[in-house]
């Protein structure tokens, strides 16, 4: 006989788990259905007394079914979703007076007859929520109300179920009993007579009550009790007034792994006042990550917002790629690193979609053009329905469509003339031709690579020159009919850390001595438009 | 060399599903449509993560692959607030020592065939040399697969899915 030592029952309180597709379900509904309505919606969780582990509530799509569908090894627990439309109603809402208000309920399906037709009703969840469908977070506060009966004083120590005399009677008994009806019951136990049968909640019987087991599914892992038997006492004491005071026996049922009964915990426990069921408080409120009284919050954009997915995919494959090949390649850098095209033609689509592929994101293009119906087979961002339309400009469209393949780029184009050596400017164009150069120069300077990628020679002379002034990066790339040019401007900017290689059969020669596509050419910079 | 051919697959599917039941296990046979490939096992458990001693919901599927003809484990992991374990909290808890160098090869995010959702996976590129170590040609391939990648993520099946109950 173990230790009589009267202390109080303490109860492992509900831990909620949310399964992400509770959250797309919630969404779905909200744009959907509910759109501005937020009137309450009756939801189910479950629990399971098999392996369980800490003393969890579940909530999943199936929340939302118009009827309980609880995984097998489950019970299903009842519950009401309160989805606010903003987070200031969220944050305002009286707390208090929602707990007591579904608490109140709780009684009421005590009294009237509902419990005793369902019992998982006993099981009793709220849910306080707030869904920001844009940034896709979500402000949740889940609430298990109970009435706050008075205490209930443990007699000994808990025993457990293999330690009981006949104890194979017992779980022989249980398990005849199918697996919905588990969840609350009664197991009447009469060694003297050596009879073990179950019987349901509203097969109570006073006469036989002193050899009554009240089981119940007990999802907790611990020690203590779920905190579901808390409304357990409390139903049963509202029903039949006389087991006050009485010494009252418990059985939380908890299968292992083989689905066995063995060390499913029996407590003994009586209350010695009765509840005034009228004036009674209630309890409840999860406490959240931090142990305090307040709200949840998960932001689900990497699983839900489809750009995020997308950015997520993208940046692995290029992970991937970077273990692979190239371990020492800097990803970071090249996400970071603005890049500036001179020319959305052939080149321009081309550096522009190979840029997108190695991860750049910030990507800005700079054109006079239209889209012609010649562009679409060689100039990979256009299509035939651009030049139909008779008014696409080439820099705008194609910053525009590089969003469209990547949402996370931050593209932009800009229609303007690059002004160019050997080419006159007559007086009508002459402020345009200033705002423009004040443009170029203000984007070169914004930008840490420039590309060159135009269709004439003289149209790269000021942009060499504005690269070489300011120190950026210069990649120049040309394309002849059977030829091709591509080359990186000479730089005067000092790089730290740069090791000069040598590479044998090569002469390496360092950026700082490196010309441009100017100093290496042989021909000064003409007008080509009258040599085609 | 073992490979497995959809028949196969769903006949072997079904005898692990019947041994799970007979044990008291919560194994599902998840059936999208007939096409081949649409149909796999799951299971779902909870663990307690290394360091913060959170809880996780781990699933499992067992993945027909119409390429290699082989079983593949896709699993995905969440905590308690819904949010999904992504690549690198997902080797930080199943492995952490092993290094990353190695890890990319063989557990990477991969596109789920049927439910097209990123989800963790083993790569199938070596799995039939693996399964074809033994000799023998197993009784059933996916109890042999399940206990050879299972482990590493946590999945263990107990002895008894190896008796012969013939």
């Amino acid at each position: 006989m173990s230790e009589c030592n009267e202390q109080i029952l303490q109860f492992a309180p509900f831990e909620s788990f949310v399964s992400p597709t509770f959250w797309h379900k919630l969404a779905e509904l909200k744009l959907d259905y509910d759109r501005l309505s937020d009137a309450e919606r009756s939801v189910f969780g479950h629990y399971t007394n098999r392996k369980a582990s800490g003393c969890l509530l579940e909530v999943d799509y199936s929340a939302y079914n118009s009827a309980a569908q609880p995984p097998k090894f489950s019970h299903a627990a009842v519950g009401t979703i309160y989805n606010k439309n903003t987070i200031e109603e969220f944050k305002a809402l009286d707390k208090t007076a929602l707990l007591a208000a579904e608490g109140k309920r709780l009684l009421a399906d005590m009294k009237n007859g509902r419990v005793l037709n369902d019992a998982s009703l006993l099981a009793r969840f709220t849910v306080l929520s707030f869904a920001d469908l844009k940034s896709h977070s979500y402000y949740y506060w889940f609430a298990f109300p109970c009435p706050l009966t008075p205490t209930l004083r443990l007699h000994c120590d808990p025993l457990r179920l293999k330690g009981l005399p006949e104890s194979s009677r017992y779980i022989d008994a249980i398990c005849a009993l199918p697996a919905e009806s588990q969840n609350f019951f009664i197991l009447y136990a009469n060694e003297e007579q050596m009879l073990w049968e179950t019987r349901s909640l509203s097969g109570f019987n006073e006469q036989e009550a002193e050899h009554y087991y009240y089981c119940f599914a007990d999802p907790s892992e611990y020690e203590n009790p779920a905190w579901l038997m808390r409304n357990y006492v409390a139903f049963l004491l509202q029903q039949c007034p006389k087991l006050v005071g009485q010494t009252l026996k418990f059985m939380g049922l908890r299968y292992d792994q083989q689905m066995q009964l063995d060390n499913s915990l029996i407590w003994q426990v009586s209350q010695a006042e009765p509840c005034d069921y009228e004036q009674v408080q209630f309890v409840g409120w999860e406490l959240n990550r931090n142990g305090k009284m307040g709200p949840r919050m998960v932001n689900m954009r990497d699983s839900m917002d489809p750009a995020k997915l997308a950015e997520n995919v993208i940046n692995l494959n290029l992970k991937l790629m970077k273990w692979r090949l190239v371990p020492d390649l800097n990803l970071e850098i090249l996400a970071a690193t603005k890049c500036l095209l001179f020319g959305a033609g052939t080149l321009g689509c081309a550096v522009a979609r190979n840029l997108l592929s190695w991860g750049f994101k910030h990507i800005t293009l700079l054109d006079n053009g239209k889209v012609g119906y010649s562009n679409p087979v060689r100039q990979s961002l256009y299509t035939h329905a651009d030049a139909v339309a008779g008014n696409r400009m080439k820099a705008t469209t194609a910053a525009s469509r590089l969003l469209e393949i990547n949402p996370s780029t931050v593209s932009k184009g800009f229609v303007l003339e690059i002004p160019m050596l050997g080419h006159t400017i007559g007086e009508s164009l002459r402020s345009q031709t200033e705002e423009h150069l004040k443009l170029i120069e203000q984007q070169v300077q914004a930008h840490d690579v420039i590309f060159l990628l135009t269709d004439s020679r003289e149209s790269r002379w000021l942009p060499t020159l504005l690269g070489a002034a300011h120190e950026k990066i210069v990649i120049n790339a040309a394309l002849g009919f059977d030829s091709y040019l591509v080359m990186r401007h000479g730089s005067n900017r000092e790089m730290v850390g740069d090791v000069i290689q040598e590479i044998d059969g090569l002469k390496c020669i360092s950026g700082q001595q490196l010309g441009c596509y100017f100093c290496n050419d042989v021909t000064a910079p003409g007008n080509v438009s009258n040599q085609l | 060399m073992t490979t497995l051919t959809w028949p196969e697959f769903l006949s072997q599917a079904k005898q692990l599903l019947e041994i799970s039941t007979r044990l008291g296990d919560n194994w599902i046979l998840y059936e999208k449509d007939d096409q081949e490939g649409n149909s796999f096992l799951k299971y779902t458990h909870k663990l307690r993560c290394g360091d913060s001693d959170d809880l996780i919901n781990v699933e499992y599927h067992i993945v027909y692959s119409i390429s290699y003809q082989v079983p593949v484990l896709y699993f995905q992991a969440h905590r308690s607030d819904g949010s999904l374990l992504d690549l690198e909290d997902t080797w930080k808890t199943f492995m952490p020592e092993t290094p990353r160098s190695e890890l990319y090869q063989m557990l990477t995010q991969m596109e789920h065939p049927a439910l097209f959702r990123p989800f963790m996976a083993f790569h199938p590129c070596r799995t039939t040399e693996i399964l074809s170590q033994f000799g023998k040609p197993s009784r059933n391939v996916l109890i042999t697969f399940i206990s050879l990648y299972g482990p590493y993520v946590q999945l263990n099946l107990v002895n008894a899915y190896g008796l012969d109950t013939h």
